[in-house]
């Protein structure tokens, strides 16, 4: 899909570079920031939007600024544009201005392709140099015109960076023939101050932000449009020539107008190779559900995900029968085919445009291209709705691809008609994971069995991974999957089970050793029964943090750990149990003695998609009291 | 070497012009075929790989190559089909695609042809242009099948793998060439069939590979060093003197004496401002000088492979942007080092982690490394890493053989000859990760205090000197929790110093210490009023090969070193430690003699205070196969006593 690259020019700078003007600046700018090697001085661009003949033109300078503050700063030197087909780089200059205030041209440019990861082709580009003689105190200062070739395209403005910034803008100017619509999103949105000023011909639009901090990196947090704070904007309605006001993107309804013309001119017959294909998928199923489900697996299974993206490529997806006849595609070509399976067996299926999990956007506020970057087939049974998501090879009929869950799913229904329906998240009863380990003293340690029991999003993700897997992979995988104690667990044989026609559950069972886990000491014998310790070390670090955390889906976890007594031992200490928890999640551990036997089941449990930081503190506490229970230990002595 | 030097070459042309020929491998009607059922377990098998250099005379007076690959690959499962799907080939304006053709077969035998419109142009992430596609139809059990041939601008070496992580069935490379030009070609790391023809017009060289199985990676090995390969060069022109030796490595170091060593005027006179502003002259010794000199140079001037520019090549101008390529940076040393008349070395070196120089088989483009060999101190110097300095280099560049360019008075005109040599690693003494660990229980509050000193020397001073300089504060804070976890399992860091994180201590080899006061209950456990520790856990997770499968490839350690660790345990008041005999632990290789390797812990008590002293030595790069049971023994040592614990009761 057109996804990734119409943000590009926007998330560039992290890898750009600084310079000073002078020391008083250098020093001012220590002060301010401390412990830098460079900040952002400006961070400055300037839209115009016009309309002529009709169209609306969107043009943009950027300008950019970096100091330099240690040798450090100084020696990242390398500066980078990005830019694409609908993004054209028109002109650009890079220098340095040297502490002592002479210019330098910036060295060595040149321009490569930018390959998104996942993505095959497509054809966003970089163009790299390297800012000369810079030094402490040096600027590094970049300026370049963009001309937006797609006036739906519009990126949105991002005001803060990996770095401090120390002057951040965005203006945007607007002749009196345009409506601009703005949303401003992110976690410093209040920082920002909002300026419109109506001049003669065109109203003047200014997003500013100062002396801010750098963002944060957290490797569980959400995507960076979720909190990184930015400008949306959008042209809602533009006057024509003759004076009437044309809308262009001031609701869904235009957005959709849009994207069913993207479908208009595909699909206009069904080959016979695909109707081939159908018919022999479907032979033998008698009820519209069995038919849809044999279709959507036939699509999973043969046809390869091979995205490419160039120009209207990332928009327009491919006609079924090619899409058929190659056996790869990307999401919109897979959608495609569904859709065009699903009505030649005789049923209502719809191409549908939704984001993923990595979008915050919704088609309300912002009904804009920018909303979505993926597209699935909406198959219409029994009056419901079912989400078919062609790049999942293992997601279950019915259920929706994980990362698309609690997310608006844009259907088209007809040329005219659309329907905005939500999909659902899958609670958390839907993904457990349930893992039990069996333990036998021996004279050098532990050993047993293990059943790894997992259901719902669990047991997609782990066929989806086995099936990209050699046999020495899978094996490798698995051994890491049940590893548990301390690394001299060793694996001894395992099995998966699965049934082909359930793919909703799954389970390993394998049979282990872990020496030296367990301790006979002193004639007594002292095993830590939290063989799996899920949340060490999983603190959030609070009040610092202000990004949330975010988890693949809803679960429950549980962890039963079974020991055997040995013979001629007794139970001499066994840990109390406990429960704790917050609004969403928490643990339940219990400890229980039957027979020859101690039980030890441990339970977590958690209700969020997203977890937002003031739910942080409430977390550490679960954690706070979780912790001491993974430092018991159950003794046995002799009787 | 690929980059810096131009191949200057008098061929001597014949003036008949040779075009690229057909390959006959590829049929036009192809069939199915048939694999052997023992292979089905793999994802995908190469069945047939073809690769053909053809070196041919062109119309004007040039030397062109056409190098043709044809491949047939069984796709088994998914995982084969994703890895295969997509086909890279090289493009870019310098790459004349001549012919390329593709198609899918199926078990049955139907064909489908490749559309040759999704065929597109990008580039690399390094910026190397390439042309890809995707192959249609591909289903499981179906085989691919593609041919190009290209023709490029001629080099006149060559290096092909042809050994993957899937088995490789039949493997051929061939080398074509007009009569005159006589090339040599040798197989690594398997035994293979080579067969020459020639006759008026050609010489031909056909190399047979054996069937090469799938190899995995192992740890405490260079997979790609292992791997089949063959490799190239030109060695004779007999069209000009059938008894000179061409790319011979003398014939190297003279060129490259020339290249790095001779600088313009205004060359000399920016080194010579630079030793001046450095006040270079005013230090006494010679060490002292080229330490200040390099110190300088790697603070303040980024060296990057990919720049092309000439200014990034030019002392004078390099010293003024501040930026260099490899080659440039090596040409300001050459300059300054001169100025002051220090007497040095350039050398050329491969890479152990992929290929390494052979003394007989002159491949120049695997001598990609340069460094400065210092004669009067027998050490070396790495002028186009930031990461170490004087004397460290980086290890993987060393333990193998390298070009020293000697320096030789040839009529009364400096030029250089090839000292073919070994580039020792330092003495393993040198290289450390020590630790000092000093534990404080609190039974009462239920807590631990560690005061932990982690201690780097050597080869591994310089990746955690790298983490503490080449970073953000930010960044630092996160290593350095990191770091202060490893050994203690927590990340309650109650204080921390770091000593000598700079670079500028790294050339004396000072340690580079980080000490930690930290809170490590993690490391109590309690049973009722009895407490474990898991005192083991204070030498961090180590290595562990409990599990492993036969071993396929010998033993190669980055580089050799110590680590030893003490750990001091105030037995709190009231108590007793049990079981202190599981403290001592002892592997050494050889038995007796002089040891190699081993792992040898042992404690003592003294009233309170329990000593635990753990030295672990391994004090050579490289150890044969056969000393791989013993290797794992002293491994497994070490991640042994990590699982000790040691067991306080109430007295």
């Amino acid at each position: 899909m057109k996804s990734p690259y119409y943000l590009l020019p926007f998330i560039l700078i992290f890898l750009c570079f600084p310079g000073r003007l002078s020391a008083q600046k250098l020093d001012e700018i220590k002060k301010k920031f401390p412990d830098q090697d460079y900040v952002m001085l400006k961070n400055i661009t300037n839209y115009t939007i016009t309309v002529e003949q009709d169209t609306p033109r969107i043009n943009s300078r950027e300008l950019e600024e970096w100091m330099s503050i240690t040798e450090n700063g100084a020696m990242r030197k390398e500066g980078r544009i990005y830019h694409s087909g609908f993004h054209k780089l028109l002109d650009y200059k890079a220098y340095t201005i040297t502490p002592q205030g002479k210019k330098i041209d910036a060295t060595d440019f040149k321009t490569k392709s930018n390959q998104s990861a996942g993505i095959f082709y497509d054809d966003a580009k970089t163009t790299s140099f390297n800012y000369s003689t810079l030094s402490p105190g040096a600027i590094s200062h970049l300026e370049y015109g963009i001309r937006h070739e797609n006036p739906y395209l519009t990126s949105p403005g991002y005001l803060n960076y990996g770095a401090p910034v120390v002057n951040s803008e965005l203006k945007i100017s607007c002749d009196n023939n345009i409506k601009l619509k703005y949303v401003i999103k992110g976690l410093s949105r209040d920082a920002v101050n909002v300026k419109e000023e109506k001049k003669k011909n065109e109203t003047v639009y200014t997003f500013s932000i100062k002396d801010i901090k750098g963002e944060d990196y957290y490797p569980d947090a959400p995507s960076r449009a979720f909190w990184g704070t930015h400008v949306v904007f959008f042209i809602e309605q533009y006057k024509k020539a003759d004076g009437s006001w044309q809308r262009f993107l001031s609701s869904p309804a235009d957005l959709y107008k849009l994207y069913s013309g993207y479908v208009e001119q595909i699909n206009k017959e069904t080959g016979a190779e695909l109707k081939a294909v159908t018919d022999s998928v479907i032979n033998g199923k008698n009820t519209e559900r069995a038919k849809a489900e044999a279709i959507y697996a036939w699509v999973q299974n043969n046809i390869k995900y091979v995205a490419f993206e160039d120009g209207m490529e990332g928009f327009i997806p491919r006609d079924a029968n090619l899409v058929c006849h190659r056996r790869f595609g990307d999401c919109k070509d897979m959608a495609s085919i569904l859709t065009v399976m699903l009505r030649y067996a005789g049923m209502k299926s719809y191409y549908t445009w939704i984001g993923t999990r990595k979008l915050p956007y919704t088609y309300e506020e912002t009904p804009v291209p920018l909303v979505d970057n993926h597209m699935i087939c909406a198959l219409e049974l029994g009056g419901e709705f079912i989400f078919l998501d062609g790049t999942d090879p293992s997601c279950v009929f019915g259920t929706p691809a994980d990362h698309i869950q609690g997310k608006q799913a844009l259907v088209g229904i007809d040329k005219n008609n659309f329907k905005i329906i939500p999909v659902p998240v899958m609670p958390k009863e839907a993904n457990v994971l349930t893992d039990s380990t069996t333990i036998s003293f021996g004279d050098k340690g532990i050993s047993g069995e293990i059943s790894i029991g997992m259901k719902g999003y669990y047991a997609t993700d782990f066929r989806t991974r086995m099936n990209y897997m050699n046999t020495s992979e899978q094996e490798k995988y698995i051994k890491e999957l049940a590893r548990r104690g301390s690394n001299k667990f060793s694996l001894g044989t395992f099995q998966l089970q699965g049934d082909k026609n359930d793919r909703n559950n799954m389970a390993v069972k394998a049979n282990y050793v872990l020496p030296d886990y367990g301790k006979n000491l002193a004639g007594n014998l002292f095993i830590n029964m939290n063989l799996i310790r899920l949340y060490e070390h999983q603190e959030i670090d609070y009040p610092k943090r202000k990004i949330p955390v975010e988890f693949d889906y809803k679960f429950i976890k549980r962890f039963v750990t079974i020991l055997h007594i040995p013979e001629g031992y007794v139970v001499d200490y066994l840990p109390q149990g406990k429960e704790y928890r917050q609004d969403g999640f928490g643990f339940a551990m219990h400890y229980e003695k039957q027979g020859e036997k101690v039980i030890y089941t441990q339970e977590y449990f958690n209700d969020y998609l997203m977890l937002s930081p003031d739910k942080f503190s409430n977390w550490n506490k679960v954690l706070e009291n979780l912790f001491p229970l993974y430092k018991e230990t159950v003794s046995l002595t002799k009787k | 070497m690929k980059s810096t030097i131009t191949f200057i070459l008098f061929l001597f042309m014949i003036s008949s012009v040779q075009a690229q020929l057909p390959v006959s491998s590829w049929k036009e009607k192809p069939s199915f075929i048939e694999v052997d059922k023992k292979y089905g377990k793999e994802s995908a098998l190469f069945l047939f790989d073809f690769r053909r250099y053809e070196f041919s005379d062109q119309a004007n007076n040039e030397l062109s190559c056409f190098k043709t690959f044809h491949k047939i690959i069984q796709l088994n499962d998914d995982k084969g089909i994703e890895t295969f799907n997509k086909i890279y080939l090289p493009g870019g304006d310098q790459v004349k695609m001549i012919t390329l053709k593709a198609r899918t077969i199926l078990p049955g035998g139907k064909v489908i042809n490749f559309d040759s419109s999704t065929v597109k142009d990008i580039t690399d992430e390094d910026g190397n242009p390439q042309r890809i596609f995707a192959l249609p139809g591909l289903e499981k059990g179906c085989q691919v099948e593609y041919v190009y041939t290209y023709r490029k601008d001629a080099s006149l070496f060559g290096l092909e793998v042809l050994q993957y992580r899937i088995p490789a069935l039949k493997s051929m490379v061939q080398v074509i060439a007009p009569e005159r030009l006589v090339f040599e070609m040798r197989s690594f790391n398997g035994i293979s069939v080579i067969e020459k023809k020639q006759n008026e017009q050609i010489r031909v060289i056909n190399l047979q590979a054996p069937e090469l199985k799938a190899v995995e990676e192992e740890k405490y090995s260079n997979l790609t060093a292992q791997l089949y390969r063959v490799e190239f060069k030109l060695s004779y022109n007999n069209g000009r003197d059938s008894s000179e030796r061409l790319f011979s490595w003398n014939e190297l170091a003279k060129r490259l004496y020339t290249n790095y060593g001779e600088v313009t005027d205004k060359e000399k006179k920016a080194a010579q401002d630079l030793v001046n502003s450095l006040k270079l002259q005013k230090l006494t010794n010679a060490e002292d000088k080229l330490i200040a000199l390099e110190n300088y140079l790697k603070k303040t001037i980024m060296v990057r492979k990919d720049v092309e520019s000439d200014m990034a090549s030019q002392v004078d101008q390099i010293l003024r942007t501040r930026i260099a390529s490899e080659f440039g940076i090596v040409r300001v040393y050459g300059a300054a080092l001169d100025i002051m008349a220090i007497p040095f070395q350039y050398v050329l070196t491969g890479d152990r982690s992929n290929y390494t120089l052979d003394e007989k088989f002159e491949n120049w483009n695997n001598a990609d490394n340069v460094l400065l060999f210092f004669p009067e101190t027998k050490k070396y110097l790495s002028p186009t890493r930031p990461d170490f300095r004087y004397p460290w280099i980086a290890p993987e560049w060393g333990n193998q053989l390298g070009i020293h360019c000697k320096v030789v008075e040839d009529a009364g005109k400096k030029t250089a000859v090839a000292d073919v040599r070994n580039i020792d690693l330092r003495n393993y003494k040198e290289t450390a990760h020590n630790m000092e660990s000093r534990v404080r229980m609190f039974p009462a509050q239920d807590s631990l205090v560690i005061d932990s000193k982690q201690i780097f020397t050597g080869y591994t001073a310089s990746v955690y000197r790298s983490a503490f300089n080449f970073t953000s504060a930010e960044d630092q804070k996160n290593i350095l929790k990191d770091m202060v976890k490893f050994g203690t399992n927590s990340e309650t860091i109650l204080s921390s110093k770091l000593e000598n994180s700079d670079f500028e201590t790294y050339s004396t080899n000072k340690p580079f210490v980080i000490n930690a006061s930290v809170k490590a209950n993690e490391l109590m456990e309690k049973a009722g009023n009895k407490i474990l520790l898991k005192i083991g856990e204070l030498i961090g997770p180590q290595v562990e090969m409990y599990q492993e499968k036969p071993r396929e490839f010998p033993i190669e350690i980055t580089f050799p070193h110590v680590l030893y660790r003490d750990i001091f345990f105030e037995i709190p008041e009231g108590y007793t430690a049990k079981n202190l005999e599981s403290l001592k632990i002892n592997q050494t290789y050889p038995v007796t003699g002089e040891p190699t390797m081993f792992f040898n812990s042992n404690y003592e008590l003294k009233g309170n205070l329990l000593k635990v002293t753990i030295r672990e030595e391994y004090r050579e790069a490289d150890y044969p196969i056969d000393q791989f049971g013993p290797f794992v023994k002293v491994i497994n040592a070490a991640a042994d006593f990590n699982k000790v614990v040691i067991l306080l009761e109430k007295k």
